[in-house]
């Protein structure tokens, strides 16, 4: 009798365990939320901490440790009520205090993220579970700076203790505690028991670098991991058929565009970039270059971000290209450089689409470097003396606040000419910074709204880039796994993660 | 010998100190910018400036190559500018899967390779030779990557024996890639104990031992293998120099937590100290390993002698 009860004891306990194996290309380059300037990094550390205000999987702005939150019309004023009860998973109390310990820590400057707060005049605390954040200038963004993954809130005990070592040592309030990190083989994170939100299903998740494309696909089909993430697209084959297996796509925040030289001749001339617009054969380079894994560029900003307006696709018209290119006088063509990081695909899709522009007679020689040794390049060149090389280059752009603005201002606003921000192409009007500076300085999302569609339909016919594409994120996973999402931004979400049989 | 020896130890210091040197101008001269890097793709020039004055990137280089020599002096090889840890800690994580690989991978390399390269020496002209230096072409030319996937789709997905990647310190983990990473190897040394062989047995000392009527075997383990082997284990230890640095293909294949890798990532992200440290400490292998050879020298062949 006794015997039976124990092996009823024995067999009523979970018959497979509930660790689960993410692997995927990129690794982790530390765990200090304020210091992190990198997706993969940034969504472990979301599975650990919280911030006031985070995204839900569809990049919507929801509220977490905030309650509930208010502004004043002018978007100077933001004053947050605070969740009660909670507590980091070291113990200590999650109130006003703590979330000014985290600010006034970006606020030093000293931080890669330290420009979230960059805006803020003075946090005030109103009382125990209410603070209020006063800014120097309108910054009608600022709920997205809060839900960034750069503001996310640590133990204040934890960073008094570990100062800025906190890097290996972060503590939250989120699902999952952090376990172990052993640094270029994995981080471990364990479930929270004490999670506010409710009831953390899985007991851990493993995140292991595999920079392999076949070997990661190797580990899901043998069963040695159970989500892999970049999928790619040219072994989508091998596991589709596969019954245990089952592939995600999610289009994404990322838009790819061939930045334009439009202080140099002739892509100074609107019209030749049109045409230029006109010779991209879209559709045959997502083809061809990018697995299939992407759709055409319809606006200056991808749809998965707000105030989103359709624009295009631009259409693929040769004899249009060419009565453009005859209009503006470089019926023969002309010659430019074309630049590009050596990653095969970024390289394959440059090369296409120097095939493509021969057609309309632009012709130059590709030089193709490093990542790190192309964004040097670029981010030397000076608006003095630009306009004296012709240039075509491969650029790709991911709004890491998942707003409007941080998709535009940092591109094409006059302020964003290099070294300062992103703006390569040195694309300038006085009209685009109107509205940019109209949708900046106003929280109030009709207001914002109106300023970016009216943005959109501005800047599409003028054609700062070579519109291209905005890429489809495609990962794969065990049938048993449910509750793990890619986010539009190239993260990935983990707090629903589950284990079925 | 003893003397020998000890002078050699010394002059490790000034090759290292030119090596250090070296080291650092070669580093410093990528184009690239690591504070860019570490900021981020979407940062502002302000993020970066602060993130250079953190690195201590915003100095002259003079001045950026003082501290450096400073430190190392104190035996301190800097932060990693990408983790901020400590770059004697990340190395010494990712050793000793390195050396693991190296060790397991040489250890069968000449097994096989000196086996079958003194077997086809015997068998000069028959099919024995020809069949051996047939796969030892093969493994020469065959890219790593491609039989590294190609034994993973095998053994690891299709058959179940062996994990797919990664390593915790089981030695069925190691089975795979120090099989991908040593079949390069193995193909080499087989070729080049083969030509080896087929010198020395032009040697007039081996048609003397011949002329008095010593069987094949004899003539060829007891007289031939000793001094084929010089130029063999030259070799050896050049390959294992190059193994001790990481491979880079068979880390990334197999994910394994080594130096390859290590050093590939650092490359990418311009994390200069790390790659100091890396390029420091690959020399220092290699000059290590020059000594080693050059002893083991001795202990084959009495009659070579050091002063």
């Amino acid at each position: 009798m006794f015997m039976l009860l124990a092996i009823l004891l024995i067999a009523s306990a979970p018959l497979f365990s509930q660790n689960i194996i993410y692997a995927s290309d990129s690794t982790t380059n530390t765990l200090d939320p304020h210091n992190t300037s990198d997706t993969y990094s940034g969504a472990i550390e979301r599975a650990i901490c919280q911030g006031l205000l985070g995204f839900d999987k569809n990049l919507n702005i929801i509220p977490l440790l905030a309650e509930s939150y208010s502004y004043n019309e002018t978007a100077t004023e933001y004053t947050f009520k605070l969740r009660k009860g909670i507590t980091f998973h070291d113990g200590a109390p999650f109130n006003a205090k703590a979330v000014k310990v985290n600010i006034d820590r970006l606020r030093t400057g000293k931080y890669v993220r330290s420009s979230l707060m960059a805006p803020v005049k003075e946090l005030q605390i109103i009382d125990d579970y209410t603070v209020k954040f006063i800014l120097k200038e309108p910054f009608g963004a600022f709920l997205n700076a809060l839900a960034h993954p750069g503001a996310l809130m640590l133990s204040p005990a934890a960073l008094e203790k570990h100062g800025d070592d906190v890097r290996i040592h972060p503590v939250g309030t989120g699902p999952f505690i952090f376990s172990e990190w052993v640094s270029g083989s994995y981080v471990l994170i364990k479930k929270n028991p004490n999670y506010w939100r409710g009831k953390v299903k899985v007991d851990s998740i493993k995140f292991v670098p595999v920079p392999e494309n076949g070997s990661r696909v190797a580990m899901l089909r043998a069963g040695q991991a159970h989500y892999i993430y970049p999928m790619p697209a040219e072994l989508l084959k091998l596991v589709e058929n596969d019954p245990k297996i089952e592939v995600i796509k999610q289009p994404s925040i990322i838009e790819r565009y061939l930045i334009l030289n439009t202080k140099s001749k002739p892509l100074s001339d609107e019209r030749v970039r049109q045409a230029i617009n006109y010779a991209l054969d879209k559709q045959a380079i997502i083809q061809i270059a990018w697995g299939g894994a992407a759709t055409p560029a319809d606006s200056i900003f991808p749809s998965s971000l707000p105030f989103y307006k359709k624009q295009g696709p631009w259409p693929y018209d040769i004899a249009k290209a060419k009565a453009l290119m005859k209009e503006a006088g470089y019926a023969n063509g002309f010659k430019v450089v074309f630049l590009t990081p050596n990653a095969s695909a970024r390289l394959r899709a440059t090369e296409m689409a120097m095939q493509q522009l021969k057609a309309i007679g632009i012709t130059g020689e590709i030089q193709s470097m490093d990542v790190a040794s192309f964004y040097d390049k670029l981010s030397k060149n000076k608006k003095e003396t630009v306009g004296e090389t012709p240039f075509i280059a491969f650029g790709g752009w991911s709004s890491s606040t998942g707003d409007a603005d941080w998709a535009t201002r940092p591109l094409l606003s006059t302020d964003a000419f290099p070294p300062n921000m992103s703006n390569y192409g040195f694309f300038q009007d006085p009209n685009v910074d109107r509205l940019i500076k109209a949708g900046l300085t106003s929280a109030d999302p009709k207001v914002r709204a109106k300023a970016y569609m009216e943005l959109q339909d501005y800047v599409w016919p003028k054609a700062p880039w070579g519109y291209l594409f905005v890429d489809t994120l495609i990962a794969a996973k065990s049938k048993t796994l449910k509750g793990i999402y890619p986010m539009p931004d190239g993260a990935f979400t983990v707090e629903e993660a589950e284990l079925v049989q | 010998m003893l003397k020998y020896f000890l002078r050699r130890c010394i002059s490790i210091i000034p090759v290292l100190l030119v090596v250090s040197i070296l080291v650092f101008l070669f580093v410093h001269l990528l184009p690239g910018d690591p504070a860019r890097i570490v900021a981020g793709p979407d940062a502002d020039e302000a993020t970066i400036q602060q993130v250079r004055i953190e690195l201590g990137l915003d100095k002259s280089l003079f001045e950026q190559y003082l501290t450096y020599m400073g430190r190392l002096f104190r035996g301190d090889l800097g932060k990693s500018l990408r983790s901020k840890l400590p770059v004697a800690q990340e190395i010494a994580l990712r050793y000793p899967p390195t050396l693991y690989l190296a060790a397991a991978s040489m250890a069968w390399s000449i097994l096989f390779g000196v086996f079958f390269g003194a077997y086809a020496a015997m068998h000069r002209g028959k099919w024995q030779d020809y069949t051996a230096m047939v796969v030892a072409v093969s493994g020469i030319s065959m890219p790593q990557f491609w039989l590294g996937l190609l034994l993973i789709q095998f053994f690891a997905v299709h058959l179940g024996w062996f994990p797919v990647t990664g390593f915790t310190g089981k030695w069925k983990e190691l089975a795979l890639p120090s099989l991908t990473l040593g079949a390069t190897v193995a193909a080499i040394i087989a070729r080049f104990t083969l030509s080896s062989f087929l010198d020395v047995l032009q040697e007039e000392y081996i048609n003397t031992a011949r002329a008095k009527g010593l069987l094949e075997r004899v003539v060829m383990w007891k007289h031939a293998f000793r001094n084929a082997l010089i130029p063999v284990v030259t070799m050896v230890g050049l390959q294992f120099g190059f193994l001790l640095g990481g491979s880079v293909v068979v880390e990334t294949v197999f994910a394994w937590p080594g130096l390859g890798r290590y050093m590939i990532e650092s490359v990418s992200v311009r994390d200069y100290p790390v790659l100091q440290a890396l390029l420091l400490l690959y020399s220092f292998q290699f000059v290590v390993i020059n000594l080693l050879v050059d002893m083991l020298y001795a202990v084959i062949n009495p009659e070579i002698r050091y002063k």
